[in-house]
């Protein structure tokens, strides 16, 4: 352990990567400030910068970005009430008030301080967690593997905001999307159309552009004329009332546990911790009454929690090679580029990359505590930028993005069909989150499901048979069934 | 009868696609054996799923009369045409030009402008992509083209 942390150390205190290690942290607030644009955005953004990078480097590079973005999403939402990124919403619950009562500068300085403390524990799970699970990943089969995934697809959809049933019928649509183009394994193309374009499927930031970026202009460009305030905040005041500070470390805690846990199940990641640690602390926090009202705590909770949950996703990503967030996804990508295999075996055949990279989170999370006390007003500064510029600008850099991808003109066009098909699925209560997780998980999902069964000479009896596999789909199950009691009950209700 | 289903749209829509990839499976792709499932098994099971997720969702809101929103042409229509222009430019005349009449067309979704906002919107945005993509990513594109 301590050979592995000093490797890792050697490694991350190069020049280079804590050069880029602050450069990914400084780009990735800077995208994360501004409205609409998240850590998937800016990953997806400067991936094709870190192409030229060494693996390591880039790769610490590219983790700066995202948990930078991530961290720049909760200004937007204290001060503007827009979240940059879905799990940083939660954050608008209480930070919002806060800052309308002048208190921008405590929220912003707690945020800071619980992102640190959150990302701080997540570091250290991490460095326990990962090796012993790799090693347990190792006695997976595909019976499992297809078992974690199918966990991970109920997951992401009984937390949806717009319920079980229609979170189960996104994840499902994603599904289906990502059968699109040619299926590896019989050379047949499918659901293409003939369109030659479709041949590689779709890509992933494609999708996510499309169903985020562009529907939530459509969605939100006029709303968003109604008024920031940002003018009334008031930078005087940085520190928090005697009494926050420790009212504030139990909910940091706690929302650090929350976070930890459900940053290392797949299909789940930041959204999920932060909600479910507000949710959590909503119940049990004496200052509950105040909720919603510009508590303290309700700023705390979702930022640690969704900071640990930003760096325990990497567990399942590094040692299963299952992306638990698209965002994970894109690293993935960015892994298999420099020819590294994300899996069981990556801790030791890269001890390198692993540690370096542990190791390079906590120089991160440092980076991040230093840029953001002093520099707050200078990200303040880009959220004066009027509103009514926003949303128009988001529409030419997410263009730009997705064509600076691949040069596709084909790809621009996609993602506006995505944008239609995402405004549309939101008219009708469609939360279109999910539907990307299965877009990421499905065709994984397929490859296991055929390798199990051709395994089990075509047994469905398999996935019972495999104690491990057994268990997740049996908790699969049971959290289906136990969120969608309500809605079946009241179906039954309304046909008799 | 009808006007309660036009308010299932989304449904419909959703229902829609999903039987598309099940005639798709059966028609088209290989099934296969349970042993050596064929490039259509898999979507089959995910489309049939879906189909009948989307009947009960059917079912359970019309029963409840559930509500939908309205659509506001005002801002999907300069959304959906802002990123059409930049799709039509671009080959043309470069990116820039692309980025230039993209964020011009976005800018009615927004309300009413001043019509030197709207050129300073333009010109800063177009600027900036030029800054952020060009001169600082230098990403391999070509800021103007035919001119």
């Amino acid at each position: 352990m301590l050979d592995n942390l000093a490797l890792g150390f050697a490694t991350a205190t190069t020049v280079s990567n804590l050069l880029y290690c602050f450069l990914g942290t400084f780009l990735g607030t800077f995208i994360g400030v501004l409205p609409g644009l998240g850590p998937l955005a800016a990953v997806a953004m400067l991936l094709p910068v870190s192409f030229y990078l060494p693996p390591e480097t880039a790769l610490v590079m590219l983790a700066g970005v995202y948990y930078g973005a991530e961290y720049g999403g909760s200004i937007a939402s204290i001060l503007l009430n827009i979240p940059g990124t879905p799990s940083s919403s939660i954050t608008c619950l209480d930070g919002y008030p806060m800052a309308r009562e002048g208190r921008a500068g405590v929220a912003l300085l707690m945020t800071a301080l619980a992102s640190f403390f959150g990302g701080i524990f997540g570091i250290l799970v991490i460095a326990a967690l990962a090796p012993v699970l790799a090693d347990f990943a190792l006695l997976l089969e595909p019976a499992d593997y297809f078992a974690v995934m199918l966990l991970g697809l109920v997951a992401a959809s009984v937390v949806s905001s717009s319920g079980t049933l229609r979170g189960v019928m996104m994840v499902t649509l994603g599904v289906l999307l990502g059968t699109i183009g040619v299926d590896v394994n019989s050379g047949a193309t499918r659901f293409t159309g003939g369109v030659q374009d479709l041949r590689d499927g779709i890509n992933l930031v494609v999708v996510a552009m499309g169903l985020f970026g562009v529907s939530e202009a459509m969605y939100s460009a006029r709303g968003a004329s109604a008024s920031y305030a940002t003018e009334k905040v008031s930078w005087q005041r940085f520190l928090p009332m005697r009494g926050e500070w420790m009212r504030s470390l139990g909910p940091a805690i706690r929302g650090s546990v929350v976070g930890s846990f459900f940053g290392t199940l797949p299909g789940t990641g930041q959204t999920v911790a932060s909600s479910i640690g507000y949710a959590v602390e909503k119940r049990i926090s004496p200052n509950r009454a105040n909720f919603g009202k510009g508590a303290i705590e309700g700023v705390v909770v979702p930022e640690s929690a969704n900071n640990a949950a930003a760096q325990t996703a990497f567990i399942p990503t590094l040692t299963l090679g299952i992306p638990g967030s698209t965002t994970m996804a894109l690293m993935i990508g960015a892994l298999m580029i420099h020819g590294v295999t994300p899996g069981p075996r990556l801790i030791s055949d890269h001890p390198q990359l692993f540690w370096g990279l542990i190791v390079s989170f906590l120089f991160g999370n440092l980076f991040l505590l230093v840029l953001n006390i002093p520099l707050i007003g200078i990200w303040v500064r880009l959220l004066r930028i009027p509103h009514y510029f926003l949303y128009p600008t988001i529409v030419v850099l997410i263009s730009i993005g997705v064509y600076s991808l691949d040069h596709s003109l084909f790809d621009v066009w996609a993602m506006l069909g995505f944008g239609v098909l995402g405004y549309v699925l939101r008219l009708y209560r469609y939360e279109p989150a999910p539907l990307l997780i299965g877009f990421i998980l499905g065709p994984m999902m397929e490859e296991y499901l055929r390798r199990a069964m051709l395994l089990s000479r075509g047994d469905p009896m398999t996935f019972i048979k495999h104690p491990g596999s057994a268990v997740m789909i049996a908790i699969s199950l049971l959290l289906l069934v136990l969120t969608a009691m309500p809605g079946l009950k009241r179906l039954a209700k309304s046909i008799n | 009868m009808l006007r309660k289903l036009s308010a299932q749209a989304g449904t419909l829509l959703i229902g829609a696609i999903a039987l598309v990839f099940v005639i798709g499976a059966v028609t088209v792709l290989d099934l296969g054996t349970p042993r050596r499932m064929g490039p259509g098994a898999f979507p089959l099971i995910a489309g049939g799923i879906l189909v009948i997720l989307s009947i009960i969702a059917l079912v359970g809101d019309m029963k409840a009369d559930a509500e939908h929103l309205k659509i506001d042409w005002r801002t999907v229509i300069p959304i959906a045409l802002a990123v059409a222009g930049f799709a039509l430019v671009t080959p043309r005349f470069g990116v820039l030009p692309g980025a230039g009449v993209c964020v011009l067309i976005a800018s009615f979704a927004v309300g009413r402008l001043s019509l030197l906002r709207r050129a300073g919107l333009v010109i800063g945005a177009v600027l900036g992509v030029w800054l952020v993509f060009i001169v600082g990513l230098r990403l391999p594109l070509e800021a103007f083209r035919g001119f």
